[in-house]
């Protein structure tokens, strides 16, 4: 008979569900079970079940406080929880772990007794996926484990596809920045807001000056880089809340929320100057370029997206027919 | 003297070991049923204290916790006394009247795990 003391670590795992199976990626990952019971041959017995699927990591908590903390620094896969515990019930357990956005879709099994049918409905409708009775059957316990976490694969899957997806739908893929819809949409809402809280916005074109001579000595690889560079500084002189997009070819948009044209203008030729002083490494040499900029600021009362845009354009129009190089507002 | 004689009650419910079976092997089995008795002296030793404090949760409690346990091994003696135990309307001269019944329980599942 082993002594406590001699059981093995309490964490210990590496078993489990075979994710790559289940999506059709070699993810390489486990799924996280815990395993929260203050019973600790119950805890140990659901876990020996749990660890009977490939790639499945268990971790046991008989305190389930200290399964919250748990919770708290990483992610679970799936929790089996038992219902009737001294510190705190099932229901209150599912409350608290709830409250953290990032466990709202995170499945619960509750384990409870057969005599227990009212809480085990307030634990349903608490959020609960599934529930075992105790006692339960084994084949049982590793059947609604798999099912679940096969969801739970597909639903990490799916997840994933959507974030793919949006930063397919919004981002310009040679730049990293918003692309026009994305920034339209966004400059849309900045200006509501700029309404709303009658907050200046401040709206800048940028054209890259003779960026067909740049494709022209330095191929288009050449012209690529350019444009990469030129968004990378312009991103990092930018605040956070500020956004950079890509117009098209060589023509990028800034939106500078809560920011006065001065301001702006300010800003814009810090830009330009970072950007003119740049040296772009190429095999013909390195490339070094300018640019032009229209900016101006939102007027709540006369403009809408359409004539902002429309009067930055105008103002970079203006900058390429002063000579380039220059910020006009 | 309770109504049932515990002591007469199969040790082990065949049908639920069985299940077990299937997915552990005998060995893991016993090594993890070996943690039950400790559960058991839990309830003996919240029954002491009760007898002190006169406050009986915590024993329902501990009984609650090893009834769960025993029924998921398949312990139907200690199930059925730890059911007994954790019953709302028991008295604490119940309750003792259960705990040798228990204590031999509990010995008689560490000979059988020896």
């Amino acid at each position: 008979m082993p002594s406590m003391k001699n059981y093995p670590e309490l964490t210990a795992g590496g078993y489990s569900i075979n994710v790559a199976e289940i999506t059709g990626q070699e993810t390489g990952s486990t799924m996280k079970v815990v395993i929260v019971d203050d019973s600790l041959p119950n805890a140990l017995l659901a876990q020996s079940l749990v660890q009977r699927l490939d790639f499945v990591e268990t971790i046991v908590f008989t305190e389930p406080t200290k399964a919250l903390d748990w919770c708290r620094a990483s992610q679970p896969d799936l929790i089996l929880l038992d219902h009737i515990m001294p510190e705190m019930d099932g229901v209150t357990f599912m409350e608290r772990f709830f409250q953290n956005e990032e466990n709202r879709t995170t499945p619960v099994i509750v384990i409870t007794a057969d005599d227990q049918r009212e809480t085990l409905h307030k634990a349903l409708e608490c959020g609960a996926t599934d529930f075992l009775q105790k006692p339960f059957d084994p084949t049982e316990l590793i059947a609604r484990t798999r099912n679940i976490l096969k969801l739970r694969a597909n639903q990490l899957e799916l997840a994933e596809t959507i974030e793919r997806l949006h930063i397919l739908a919004t981002t310009d893929m040679l730049t990293q920045t918003a692309n026009r819809r994305h920034f339209l949409e966004r400059l849309d809402a900045e200006m509501s807001r700029s309404r709303r809280f009658n907050e200046p916005l401040c709206v800048a074109i940028m054209d890259a000056d003779k960026f067909k001579n740049i494709n022209d000595t330095y191929g288009h690889a050449g012209g690529d880089d350019v444009l990469r560079s030129l968004s990378a500084i312009t991103k990092k002189m930018l605040r956070n809340h500020d956004l950079v997009g890509r117009f098209g070819g060589e023509e990028f948009a800034l939106c500078m929320p809560e920011t006065v044209l001065d301001k702006g203008v300010l800003v814009a030729n810090r830009v330009r100057e970072a950007i003119a002083d740049m040296e772009i490494p190429n095999e013909a040499g390195p490339i070094k370029f300018t640019v032009s900029i229209g900016i101006t600021q939102y007027d709540p009362e006369k403009d809408d997206a359409d004539i902002l845009m429309n009067k930055a354009d105008a103002l970079l129009y203006d900058a390429k027919n002063q000579g380039r190089n220059r910020v006009v507002s | 003297m309770p109504s049932t004689d515990y002591d007469s009650l199969p040790m082990f419910d065949e049908i639920v070991v069985d299940r077990l079976l299937l997915s552990l092997s005998r060995t893991e089995l016993s090594d993890l049923m070996a943690f039950v008795p400790e559960e058991g002296r839990r309830v003996l030793i919240e029954l002491t204290h009760a007898k002190k404090t006169g406050d009986l949760s915590p024993v329902q409690v501990a009984a609650h916790g090893l009834r769960g346990a025993a029924g998921n091994f398949g312990l139907a003696r200690m199930e059925a006394i730890a059911r007994a135990m954790n019953n709302k309307e028991a008295t604490l001269e119940e309750m003792e009247t259960l705990a040798p019944y228990l204590e031999r329980c509990i010995d008689a599942l560490d000979e059988e795990l020896s």
